[in-house]
C-alpha cells in the first residue's frame, strides 16, 4: 500500500516538474524570438506614452477622447487641419468659398489617395459625414453628430466639390470639419471599429496592431499627401501609471513622451539628464481658471470675486506649484491666439487691496467655502492648496475638496459647487467665449457652469459668431474680453504649456498647440 | 463530493446574483453618466438623451435591471459603449493575464511561505525566526503601491534585470508576482510556521524522533502536513485579495489584465464591462473556495469522511 501510494506520488511529482519546466522553456522561448525580432523592430521604431486609453480608431465613433483624435490624425486626412499655432489649416480641401455666413462652397484637392489606391472623392466626404450626421439604425450614435446639428445640407456638387448649408450663422462651423475621412465603401460596409487592414487609411501612417497597452502604426507606403515619413514605426505604448511613465523614459523603453509627465520630473530632467533628452515647449491652448458659481449671493457680489482675484499669487504658484511650466493668463486666449486682446488689464498680486475689497463687499461674516477641483490632475490639486492658502491670508476661510473626475463635472455642471479649479483646453475659435459665458449655455446646455449672464456681452458674442471676416471678429471678441475682464466670472490663472521630453537621438519634433502628433511625419530616429 | 459541489453550484449562483445586482445599483448611483464619457463633458443634454436611449440607459432602473438580469442568464454582458466590442470580447484575453499574474504570484507565495515557515518553526525563537517575522511584518505592512515601485526602481530602472512594464515574456512576471504576492508569503508563511511549532509539541512527533526520522523528514513529511490545514483555508480566502491586489499591481506595472480593465471601464462609466468583470472575478472566487474545499478532503481524511 505505501510503496504504491509512493509510486504515485512520484510519478504525479515527475509529470509537474516536467509540465512546469516545460512551460518555463515554452514561454521563455517564445521571449527570446520575440526579443531578436523586438531588437530590430527598436531601431525603426518610435516609442510614445499615452497616458489613458485609446477609446476608439473608428472616426465616425471617436467622441472627446484626445488621444483616439491623435490618432485618428495620423491614420486618416480631414478637410482641415490645425498648424503649430492652433490656426485652422487646409488638408483636404484645396479651395474655400464662403457664399454667406451660412454656406459654403469646398474644392478638394484632386490627387490624394487611401491607401488602396482609389482617389479621395467629395462621395467619400459627404459619406463620412453623412454617417455621422445620420447614422445607420444598427449602428451606433456617433458621438460627433452634435457639432453638425445645424447643417441643413451637405451635398456633392462635382466628383471634388461639395455644398454645405447651415440652418444659423456660424463663423466657427468650418473648425468641425476634422473628421478623418473614409471611403464610401466603408461607410457602407465596415462594422464599428472594424476598418483595420482595409486600405481604408489616408494619412502617414496604417495600423498594424493592436493589444490592451499599445497600438502599433506603421508607414503607410502609399501615401501622398506630403513626404513619407522617415521613421518606419510607431509604437503608442498605453501607461497609466505616472511614476511608470517617468522610469520607462528614464530607463530607455521610450523615445518620446509629451504632456504625461510630472512638472517635479521634468525640472529633474532638466536639471541632470540633459545629456539623454531634450525638453521641448511651446504653448498650448489651454487655460486654467478658478470659476464662481453666480447663482451663490457671495460670488456674485463683483467685490468679492476681485479679492479673491487680487489675493492669489499667481506668478509664485505658476513659479513653485508648476516649476514655470506656462504663461500667466490675461484671458482665455493664450498670447500666441490670433484672438488673444494684449490691452487686457493683469491683475497684480496685492494682499491689502484684496482685504480692502472684501471689507467693501459688506459681507460680515466670515466667508467660508470649498474649491472643488477634480483629483485627476495632481499638479492642479496641489495649485488649489495653494490658493486656498492665499486666500485665507486675507481673511477667507476655503478649503479644498477633491473629487473624481466624473463625480466633479455633475457637481460643477449641477450648481452645486460655489468655486472651482479647471482648464479649458483645445478651444480653437472664439465663439468658445460664447459656449463659456453666453447666458443661454448655462450648464447643462453648454459650458456656462456658473450661470453667468451679462446681455450686453451675449450680444457681442452672438456678433462674432455670425461675422465671418477675421478683422472684425477681432474687434468684437476683443470688446468681449474686455467686458469680462471687467466682470470677472473667472480669474484666469495661467496658460499651461506644452512639454515633450525627446531622446537625443529623435530630430524634427515639433510641438503642436492642440497636442497633435502631427509632426511625427517628419522625424528621424538615429 | 457530488452533493458539495451542487451546494456549491447553488452558492455561486446566489453569489452571482447579488453581485451583479449590487453591481448593476452602485454603478447607477454613483454621478457621472456613460454619455459624458462618451460624448464629452460638454454635449448638450438632448444628445445625451437620445444616446442614452439608444443603449436603454434612459429606462426606469428596474427596467434596465430586468434587461440586464435577462441578458445576462442568456450569457450576454453587452457590449463597451466606446467602441462597441462585445464585453466578453474584452474581459476574455485580459483575464488570461490576470490569471498567469496571480497563478504565479500564488506558486511564488506558497512556495516562499513554505520555505520559510518551515525555516523559522525549526529555528524558532532564534535570531533566524525573528529576522523572519520582521521581513514577514515589514510584507505584511508595505502595500504593493510601495513594494512595487521600489522593486520596480531597483530591479528594472537600475540594474536593468526585468522588464519595466507590460508582459513581454517569462521574465515579465517575476516583479509584478512578487509584489502581489509578497503579503500573501508573508502572512502564510507565519501561519506555518505557527502550526508546525504547535505540531512539533505533539506525542507523534516524538514518536517520529524516536523512531530516529531525520528532522527534515520531520518537518517535511509529519509536521508540514498537519500545519499546512489551517493555512490552505486562509490561502483560499487570500485568493480573493490576491485577485483584488491584481487592480494596483497592474496598474503600477502596465499589465493589460482585469485589474487595469476594471479601473478604466470604472473611469469610464462602462457600466457592461465594469459588471462583467466583478462577475468574472466573484466566479473565480467561488471556483477557488471550492478548490480549496475540496484540497482540505484530500489533506484532511476527518473531513473526508465526516
Amino acid at each position: 500500500m505505501t510503496s504504491r501510494f509512493t509510486t504515485k506520488r512520484i510519478i504525479i511529482s515527475i509529470i509537474s516538474i516536467t509540465a512546469i519546466a516545460f512551460a518555463i522553456y515554452q514561454t521563455q522561448k517564445a521571449s527570446n524570438e520575440n526579443d531578436s525580432a523586438n531588437s530590430k523592430e527598436k531601431k525603426n521604431t518610435l516609442s510614445i506614452a499615452l497616458d489613458s486609453k485609446i477609446q476608439s480608431g473608428d472616426p465616425r465613433l471617436i467622441g472627446g477622447d484626445a488621444n483616439s483624435q491623435y490618432i485618428e490624425n495620423l491614420r486618416f486626412l480631414p478637410l482641415i487641419g490645425f498648424d503649430e499655432h492652433g490656426n485652422i489649416q487646409n488638408i483636404l480641401i484645396d479651395e474655400i468659398t464662403a457664399v454667406s455666413n451660412k454656406s459654403w462652397i469646398i474644392t478638394l484637392k484632386k490627387n490624394i489617395k487611401f491607401n488602396n489606391g482609389s482617389l479621395i472623392t467629395a462621395a467619400d466626404v459627404v459619406a463620412t459625414y453623412n454617417a455621422i450626421m445620420n447614422p445607420e439604425k444598427s449602428f451606433p450614435p456617433s458621438p460627433r453628430k452634435a457639432a453638425f446639428n445645424s447643417v441643413t445640407l451637405f451635398k456633392v456638387n462635382s466628383p471634388h466639390e461639395i455644398q454645405i448649408n447651415l440652418k444659423d450663422p456660424d463663423a466657427s462651423f468650418l473648425n468641425n470639419l476634422v473628421i478623418g475621412i473614409l471611403p464610401k465603401d466603408a461607410i457602407l460596409n465596415a462594422a464599428p471599429n472594424k476598418i483595420n487592414d482595409k486600405g481604408y487609411e489616408s494619412g502617414p501612417f496604417i495600423l498594424k496592431k493592436t493589444t490592451a497597452t499599445d497600438w502599433l502604426l506603421t508607414r503607410n507606403e502609399n501615401y501622398n499627401y506630403s513626404s513619407k515619413p522617415k521613421v518606419e514605426n510607431i509604437d503608442f505604448k498605453i501607461i497609466s501609471d505616472s511614476g511608470t511613465r517617468y522610469a520607462a523614459l528614464i530607463r530607455g523603453d521610450l523615445d518620446l513622451v509629451q504632456n504625461s509627465i510630472d512638472p517635479d520630473k521634468v525640472s529633474l530632467i532638466q536639471k541632470s539628464m540633459t545629456d539623454k533628452f531634450q525638453i521641448l515647449s511651446a504653448p498650448k491652448l489651454s487655460t486654467t481658471y478658478l470659476a464662481f458659481n453666480f447663482r451663490d449671493p457671495i460670488f456674485s457680489n463683483l467685490k468679492v470675486r476681485q479679492a479673491v482675484a487680487y489675493a492669489i499669487d499667481r506668478r509664485s504658484l505658476l513659479q513653485f506649484r508648476l516649476q514655470g511650466q506656462g504663461s500667466l493668463a490675461k484671458g482665455m486666449f493664450p498670447p500666441d491666439n490670433y484672438f488673444f486682446d494684449n490691452s487686457l488689464p493683469e491683475i497684480q498680486y496685492d494682499q491689502q487691496r484684496a482685504k480692502n475689497l472684501l471689507k467693501e463687499s459688506n459681507i460680515q461674516d466670515p466667508i467660508t467655502f470649498a474649491i472643488k477641483v477634480s483629483s485627476s490632475n495632481k499638479s492642479t490639486v496641489e495649485v488649489a492648496k495653494a490658493i486656498a492658502a492665499n486666500l485665507k491670508e486675507v481673511g477667507f476661510q476655503p478649503t479644498v475638496e477633491m473629487l473624481e473626475n466624473s463625480v466633479f463635472l455633475d457637481q460643477v455642471k449641477k450648481g452645486v459647487a460655489q468655486v472651482w479649479l479647471s482648464p479649458w483646453v483645445g478651444f480653437k475659435d472664439p465663439d468658445h467665449l460664447r459656449f463659456v459665458f453666453a447666458s443661454n449655455m448655462v450648464a447643462p446646455l453648454g459650458g456656462n457652469r456658473g450661470a453667468y449672464s451679462n446681455q450686453n456681452l451675449d450680444e457681442l458674442l452672438q456678433e462674432g459668431r455670425e461675422e465671418i471676416n477675421p478683422e472684425k471678429r477681432k474687434i468684437i471678441y476683443d470688446q468681449a474680453q474686455q467686458l469680462l475682464s471687467a466682470d470677472l466670472p473667472y480669474v484666469y490663472l495661467w496658460h499651461s504649456l506644452n512639454i515633450a521630453i525627446v531622446g537625443k537621438n529623435i530630430e524634427g519634433y515639433k510641438l503642436y498647440a492642440d497636442g497633435r502628433y502631427w509632426s511625427l511625419v517628419n522625424v528621424t530616429k538615429n | 463530493m457530488l452533493k458539495v459541489l451542487f451546494q456549491r453550484f447553488l452558492q455561486l449562483l446566489i453569489v452571482l446574483w447579488g453581485i451583479s445586482t449590487l453591481i448593476f445599483f452602485m454603478q447607477r448611483m454613483i454621478p457621472g453618466s456613460p454619455a459624458d464619457s462618451v460624448l464629452g463633458a460638454d454635449a448638450s443634454e438632448i444628445d445625451k438623451l437620445e444616446w442614452l436611449a439608444r443603449y436603454g440607459l434612459d429606462l426606469p432602473v428596474w427596467k434596465q435591471y430586468f434587461y440586464f438580469i435577462i441578458n445576462l442568464i442568456r450569457g450576454d454582458l453587452g457590449k463597451s459603449y466606446h467602441d462597441f466590442t462585445p464585453v466578453v470580447e474584452i474581459i476574455l484575453p485580459r483575464l488570461w493575464q490576470t490569471i498567469q499574474l496571480a497563478s504565479v504570484a500564488f506558486i511564488f507565495s506558497l512556495l516562499l511561505a513554505t520555505a520559510f515557515g518551515m525555516l523559522s518553526a525549526a529555528k524558532a525563537g532564534k535570531l533566524t525566526d525573528k529576522t523572519s517575522a520582521i521581513v514577514s511584518l515589514l510584507a505584511i505592512s508595505a502595500p504593493s503601491f510601495i513594494i512595487g515601485p521600489i522593486l520596480m526602481w531597483i530591479f528594472s530602472v537600475k540594474l536593468e534585470l526585468f522588464p519595466l512594464f507590460g508582459n513581454e515574456g517569462a521574465s515579465s512576471f517575476v516583479l509584478p508576482a512578487v509584489t502581489l504576492g509578497a503579503s500573501l508569503a508573508a502572512f502564510s508563511s507565519r501561519m506555518i510556521r505557527s502550526g508546525i511549532v504547535d505540531v512539533l509539541q505533539e506525542d507523534y512527533i516524538r514518536t517520529a524522533k524516536s523512531k530516529g526520522l531525520s528532522p527534515i523528514q520531520i518537518l517535511a513529511k509529519h509536521a508540514l502536513r498537519n500545519a499546512f490545514l489551517p493555512t490552505l483555508t486562509i490561502l483560499g480566502m487570500q485568493l480573493g485579495v490576491l485577485l483584488s491586489g491584481t487592480v494596483i499591481t497592474e496598474q503600477i506595472f502596465n499589465w493589460p489584465g482585469l485589474g487595469s480593465l476594471v479601473v478604466e471601464a470604472v473611469q469610464q462609466r462602462e457600466y457592461n464591462i465594469v459588471s462583467g468583470c466583478v462577475i468574472v472575478m466573484a466566479t473565480i472566487y467561488v471556483f477557488c473556495n471550492l478548490i480549496v474545499d475540496i484540497l482540505y478532503r484530500v489533506f484532511d481524511p476527518r473531513v473526508r469522511f465526516s
